[in-house]
């Protein structure tokens, strides 16, 4: 399907990739909902077009966002992203050969931690840890606080929260037990190139401590993301099948309320309805 | 005054920096001679600086022996400063030569101030507390370095009450230029403001700013519109400089803020300029304007920065020095080796 009959994914605001990289490569081409989007890199600012027509462009959270219809709003904020004790950094920005719905379907499934990521994010020794109801806020934004799960890397309980504001995009809150009112970040903002294809730029966002080495943190991350991208390339169908939720199996009480809040939202680009 | 939850919890690092604490001109002028002394603080350090022997030098402002300001004191003839209590007297070293009341003792080993680095660069006097890292070196300031300026003036320096992190900030801050200085420097239909490339070359923070030419309609003459080069050495000095849209050509706006405590500075800028014929009252009257508004907001603010200040996208040049100066801060008490890391190491965003 053409992405401008899907209004629920045109009017949206999306990553086309982080300042930086777009600069150091002196990329000037890449692609959105099937379209072919020319960027511009000016000395303050990086622009965008599409078929010659001015797009609007903002840079948030370390990338630049741009969008082919009319968004309600700004991109969602995520006004930490700025503390100043923060490690910031685009983790990468790779393309993946499926529906970039199936990212977020994937990064919030904590089920799958054991198994895809076993002695990283969990180990089948701690199955079925306590899940909480999602729930969509007064904004229409989905949900799912507190989700537990066993990290084998701090031998303890990690603690998750996951807001979806857009379809294609999902950020993780990554509960800290020293600071409880605060958050590392980590996100996934999905850049569809169209309905099988997508470019997904990983951010985080950490408090910074004095261990950390940015280098080795990009290195980790990557390595877990090269472990989702073998599963996710591997599904089939490529798009997310939203038409037989009452019938899934094997997907958890956060996959399936996402996956309910796309049918909400009349969302059916990248998915199968 | 005490910040929950400061930026930066030890400030001792910034004694490693070279800061400016007067200007030739108010050497020369302190007496008859123009050789001092004159006394000035820095980073609550009382420093005597006086020419001795026909070399610029400066030492802790305070007499071994019953801690009087040499500052109070005199040069003398002989290359000595003179203490102005008991007569104890000081060679350019620091070390104390003569004590009147005991002219034939020993002189004690302890009877000595600490001498500090101490340079003249762009017409300023330059001091560096701890230079047993020397990692550091005089900022950098074009007004000489371009053969197309004309004219350098250094301007008498002012003191605020404010930190010299909030006047540097201040005068990075894009945001407050709409609100602020509407009509002076800035169109208040121009406040949001954009969000630029920042690079750490060689310990200075480098970016561009390009405010809107349609402002050049509506801004007074003097007003420096034009596109904007910062290269800021860290950790409180701004080199802006400026092609004008009106004519183009350049014009410097060099800062920097000298840390008296954790909430006063003593301030120091030169402008350099094309224009052999523009009286000096000129650009410094136009300044004074611009200063005139910003110190009494700046003033307001407490001198340390807090981590509990909110900061917005559009704050990425202070949001980018704050880290900075962090990892600085922290790099110090690792060490030379880390500190020298976090100052030197470049990090690119333009390219």
């Amino acid at each position: 399907m053409d992405a401008k009959e899907d209004p629920a994914v045109w009017n949206r605001w999306y990553v086309v990739g982080a300042p930086t990289d777009i600069r150091r490569r002196n990329r000037c081409q890449t692609r959105l909902l099937g379209r072919q989007i020319d960027l511009r890199i000016h000395k303050t600012w990086i622009s965008a077009e599409c078929e010659g027509r001015p797009l609007p462009v903002t840079e948030r959270l370390g990338y630049v966002w741009t969008t082919l219809g009319r968004p309600d709003g700004p991109p969602q904020s995520l006004l930490e992203y700025y503390e100043v004790d923060r490690i910031v950094m685009n983790i990468w920005s790779t393309p993946l050969k499926c529906s970039g719905l199936r990212i977020v379907d994937n990064v919030i499934d904590n089920a799958h931690f054991p198994f895809v990521h076993p002695g990283i994010l969990g180990d089948q020794a701690h199955l079925g840890l306590g899940l909480s109801a999602p729930y969509t806020d007064d904004g229409g934004t989905l949900w799912s606080r507190s989700q537990k799960a066993w990290l084998p890397i701090t031998q303890s309980v990690a603690e998750y929260t996951y807001r979806i504001a857009d379809p294609y995009s999902v950020i993780l809150y990554i509960h800290r037990p020293d600071t409880p009112h605060r958050f590392d970040f980590l996100s996934i903002f999905a850049q569809p190139i169209d309905e099988e294809n997508f470019i997904a730029h990983k951010m985080l966002a950490w408090i910074r401590e004095d261990w950390m080495n940015a280098k080795q943190l990009k290195s980790d991350q990557q390595w877990i993301s090269v472990q989702d991208k073998y599963v996710l390339e591997r599904h089939r169908p490529k798009k997310l099948p939203l038409n037989d939720l009452e019938r899934s199996v094997g997907v958890d009480k956060t996959s399936l309320a996402y996956r309910g809040w796309l049918l909400d939202q009349g969302v059916r680009y990248g998915a199968i309805t | 005054m005490n910040i929950q939850h400061p930026l930066v919890s030890d400030q001792s690092h910034l004694r490693h920096f070279w800061h400016p604490v007067a200007t030739v001109d108010e050497l020369e002028n302190s007496n008859d001679a123009g050789i001092g002394p004159i006394g000035r603080v820095l980073l609550d350090e009382n420093v005597v600086i006086a020419k001795l022997d026909d070399k610029v030098v400066a030492m802790r402002d305070r007499c071994a022996h019953r801690f009087a300001k040499l500052s109070a004191g005199k040069v003398l003839d002989n290359g000595h400063i003179q203490c102005p209590y008991h007569g104890w007297e000081y060679g350019a070293d620091g070390k104390c030569v003569f004590i009147p009341a005991c002219p034939n003792d020993p002189i004690p080993k302890k009877a000595l101030t600490p001498s500090f680095g101490c340079e003249i660069k762009y017409g300023l006097i330059w001091i560096r507390l701890d230079g047993s890292w020397d990692v550091t070196q005089i900022p950098y300031c074009e007004a000489w370095d371009n053969p197309e300026y004309k004219r350098q003036i250094v301007a008498e320096p002012y003191d605020w009450e404010s930190s010299a992190e909030r006047r540097w900030e201040n005068f990075t801050d894009f945001s407050h230029f709409a609100y602020v200085h509407p009509g002076t420097l800035y169109d208040p239909a121009y406040s949001e403001p954009a969000i630029v490339p920042i690079d750490r070359v060689g310990g200075e923070l480098q970016f561009f700013l390009e405010p809107g030419k349609d402002m050049l309609d509506t801004l007074p003459d003097d007003s420096p519109l034009g596109s904007w080069t910062y290269r800021a050495a860290m950790p409180f000095t701004v080199n802006l400089s400026i092609r004008l849209y009106k004519n183009d050509q350049p014009f410097l706006l060099w800062t920097t803020s000298s840390p008296i405590s954790a909430d006063t500075c003593r301030n120091f800028m030169i402008i350099a300029h094309t224009d052999r014929n523009m009286p000096d009252s000129q650009p410094l009257d136009f300044q004074k304007v611009v200063l005139a508004e910003d110190q009494p907001v700046i003033e307001t603010q407490p001198g340390g920065l807090s981590l509990e200040e909110i900061s917005l996208p559009t704050d990425k040049v202070s949001n980018q020095y704050r880290k900075w100066l962090r990892e600085l801060g922290m790099a110090a008490g690792q060490g030379k080796d880390a500190f020298e890391k976090a100052l030197l190491t470049d990090i690119f965003e333009s390219r």
